[in-house]
């Protein structure tokens, strides 16, 4: 048997960010200096306390240069997680594995790079050959070589089984401006769009228009993470860790799950979300607020249905009902998401949902005891729980 | 580039034709997937002694802003090995292959060295008909390498279970349906690049292969294009261009020698329309140029009805890709 996931026995204590830009003006590795120095501070540490680091296969700053630079020193733990924005929640998984098993104390976990001004990931990129990038050229000798062309090609099977429209992609797209929009550090801050605006906008790849489709940033964000004693004498409410799941599903490929039977449903955010409530004992009526991946609007609702907000082909019935306005009954990407505060594959929804728990947030909630975040889907995702005292 | 010429009578013998140009329109295009550009459509109207009207030329152009072209979506270079290198072979012999488990008999796509049923690492293939439907779909506004703008992405379900993801090609793309029935087509992409490709069928039709294109009315002519064809058709069209002509000054031009005029090009495709019985008295052709065609180039031109026995389209391809495409129509022009 499985042993038990340590739920609540983790917690996240500080976090971190740059600003959010399409030009940063410096490096890489400066803004993951930045930003994990900015997260330590938050949690009342020095970089010195910091004994792991995890982050992405895709980043650029190693742990080591990241070590010297900040004066860490001694590092006991590191790892990287795979399929770019599926990982973001799977680094604090790591970072609770690693302090479980006691190989770390205090793990940071970050994400930082000038996706915009740098390599840009929307873009057709030359790969080196690997398993996976001898799969993906099954779809890339035809022209299908975009992150957005892979994600429309399962929006056009969920529109065809389940009767959605581009017009409930767009509610999304809408929802997650509109709480950019009051966020200050959010790029599309004070610029909300109505759904004329979401119709109007050009094809990205149909069914996709462009604000169906996430932004491209420059910016980094980094996570603290230590264990129980530790985090209860710090300054800041620890954000426990109810759940973290990584997960794959069958015939898993890394943006073209194609053959499975059905590819109207994401089979792993439903083998994440079965960890997500059997670890956390909670069900999804009991989450206050929802930092879903919003990398493709289409993608939202199929969240929406892997983790049972909702029955399969639903959510869009969920959405029309006002579900995730911030006085619904599940009130999403409260910073604005990938598609209004900016693209930090993911990490930065993580840190919207510890300023919900500890009351800091800028479109803050009244009452909000249990957040979920989710990582990238289509590809290996994750997602983790988090729950105040 | 296109042309379209529209024939009022047959020409006969002893005819004295004067042709007039007109500017016709200068449009600006903003929605060109490369860029913003302008078209300039210049009108020829040829009229016999008796002023009678015998044809009229439309030839548009399109000149780019050199500094806001978008490039082509070039395809991604198949990436082939020890696990999938007997599909492309398959590819190469125009057979589109299923890998099958040499143990188990299981059917497996995108090919992979171990069956996920047995486990066992010895494997065969089949030879699948061609035939299946369309299960997804997407439509890219970009322009892609051998097809052009827009053009169209599937997840084709074979009807031997399997699923694979090609271009649906010959079909408008408001056309195209999740659940349509299609059928494989093997094309030339680019250089030295053939791909399977697929095509709807009609519905209800159940024909193989080599049957359906007999049926459908598709012939294959192979002509070997010699630097005589090409100076010479040049001459006949009264082209003084040096680029058909004079290979160093074709260079210069940044052409890689010597190259068919249009002219002659439209010639040999609408050459494809006497012989599939078209009668172009008063007929019209819509043609559409892509690489140029130089000398040494095996050309293979196909051409195949449309919805009736009064409409063609001939695509002149080589291993280079895509050269010019035509829509041509019979006697129905006024």
């Amino acid at each position: 048997m499985k042993p038990k996931f340590p739920s609540n026995e983790t917690a996240i204590v500080g976090i971190g960010a740059t600003e959010f830009s399409k030009n940063s003006g410096r490096s890489e590795l400066q803004l993951a200096c930045e930003c994990i120095k900015a997260a330590v501070e938050d949690a009342g540490l020095e970089p010195s306390d910091v004994d792991g680091l995890v982050t992405f296969t895709l980043d650029n700053s190693a742990e080591i240069d990241l070590s010297r630079s900040l004066g860490i020193g001694d590092l006991s733990y590191f790892a990287r997680t795979p399929y770019g924005g599926g990982g973001a929640c799977a680094t604090v998984a790591h970072a609770v594995a690693a302090i479980h098993a006691g190989l770390a104390e205090v793990v940071v976990c970050y994400r930082a790079f000038n996706e915009r001004s740098g390599v840009r990931f929307g873009q057709p990129v030359a790969v080196r050959p690997s398993s996976d990038s001898i799969n993906m050229n099954w779809a890339t000798v035809y022209g299908l070589n975009t992150a957005a062309s892979f994600a429309a090609m399962f929006a056009r099977r969920y529109m065809h089984d389940y009767g959605a429209t581009s017009l409930d992609f767009g509610a999304v797209a809408v929802t997650s401006r509109k709480h950019a929009a009051t966020n200050p550090a959010a790029w599309f801050y004070q610029r909300p769009i109505t759904l004329e605006d979401h119709q109007k906008s050009r094809w990205i790849v149909e069914p996709l228009h462009l604000l169906d489709c996430c932004q491209e940033s420059d910016g980094g964000v980094a996570i603290v993470v230590t264990h129980k004693e530790r985090a209860r004498s710090m300054r800041n409410a620890p954000a426990w860790i109810s759940a973290a799941a990584i997960g794959s599903c069958s015939e898993q490929e890394l943006m073209t799950t194609y053959n499975r039977p059905d590819i109207a449903v994401s089979g792993e955010m439903q083998v994440v979300g079965r960890q997500l409530w059997s670890q956390s004992g909670l069900r999804p009526r009991d989450m206050d607020v929802a930092q879903l991946y919003d990398h493709f609007t289409p993608l939202v609702l199929q969240q929406l249905e892997a983790l049972e907000f909702c029955d399969i082909g639903q959510a869009r019935h969920f959405i029309a009902d006002g579900a995730l306005e911030l006085d619904g009954a599940l009130p999403l990407n409260t910073h604005g998401g990938q598609l209004g505060e900016a693209y930090i594959h993911g990490m930065n929804g993580i840190a919207e949902a510890v300023r919900q728990l500890r009351g800091t947030a800028v479109n803050q909630l009244a009452d909000c005891r249990h957040a979920l975040v989710t990582a990238g889907t289509a590809v290996p995702t994750s997602a983790l729980i988090l729950t105040k005292d | 580039m296109s042309l379209g010429l529209t024939w009022s009578r047959a020409l006969t013998f002893g005819d004295v034709v004067q042709g007039s140009c007109t500017l016709a329109a200068v449009d600006a295009v903003d929605g060109a997937p490369q860029g913003p550009a302008i078209d300039i459509c210049v009108k020829t109207e040829f009229h016999d002694l008796n002023g009678e009207r015998v044809a009229i030329l439309q030839e548009v152009r399109r000149f780019f802003d050199l500094a806001k072209v978008k490039p082509l979506v070039s395809r991604a270079a198949p990436m082939v090995g020890h696990d999938n290198a007997f599909w492309w072979e398959g590819v190469a012999r125009r057979e589109l292959r299923i890998q099958q488990c040499a143990d188990c008999g299981q059917l497996r796509h995108p090919p992979r060295p171990m069956c996920p049923q047995c486990r066992s690492l010895h494997w065969a293939h089949i030879a699948a008909s061609g035939r299946g439907t369309i299960h997804s779909y997407t439509v890219h506004h970009t322009s892609l390498e051998g097809l052009g703008s827009p053009y169209v992405v599937a997840l084709i379900d074979l009807e031997e279970g399997n699923r694979l993801i090609s271009n649906v090609i010959d079909v408008d793309h408001r056309e195209v349906r999740i659940g349509m029935p299609v059928q494989v087509t093997f094309h030339h992409v680019g250089p030295a690049q053939m791909l399977p490709l697929f095509r709807p069928v009609a519905a209800g039709a159940s024909l193989d292969g080599a049957a359906a294109a007999a049926e459908a009315g598709t012939s294959v002519t192979d002509v070997e294009v010699t630097a005589t064809d090409i100076v010479v058709g040049a001459l006949r069209a009264g082209n003084a261009d040096p680029a058909h002509h004079d290979g160093k000054a074709a260079g210069a031009q940044g052409l890689r020698g010597i190259c068919m005029d249009a002219v002659t090009t439209a010639a040999l495709i609408e050459a494809q329309a006497w012989q599939a019985g078209l009668d172009m008295q008063r007929g019209a052709i819509d043609i559409r140029f892509g690489e140029p065609i130089y000398a040494g180039t095996a050309l293979q031109l196909t051409r195949e009805f449309g919805g009736s026995h009064r409409m063609i389209t001939c695509r002149a391809t080589s291993a280079a890709g895509l050269h010019a495409q035509a829509t041509i129509t019979e006697g129905s022009a006024p």
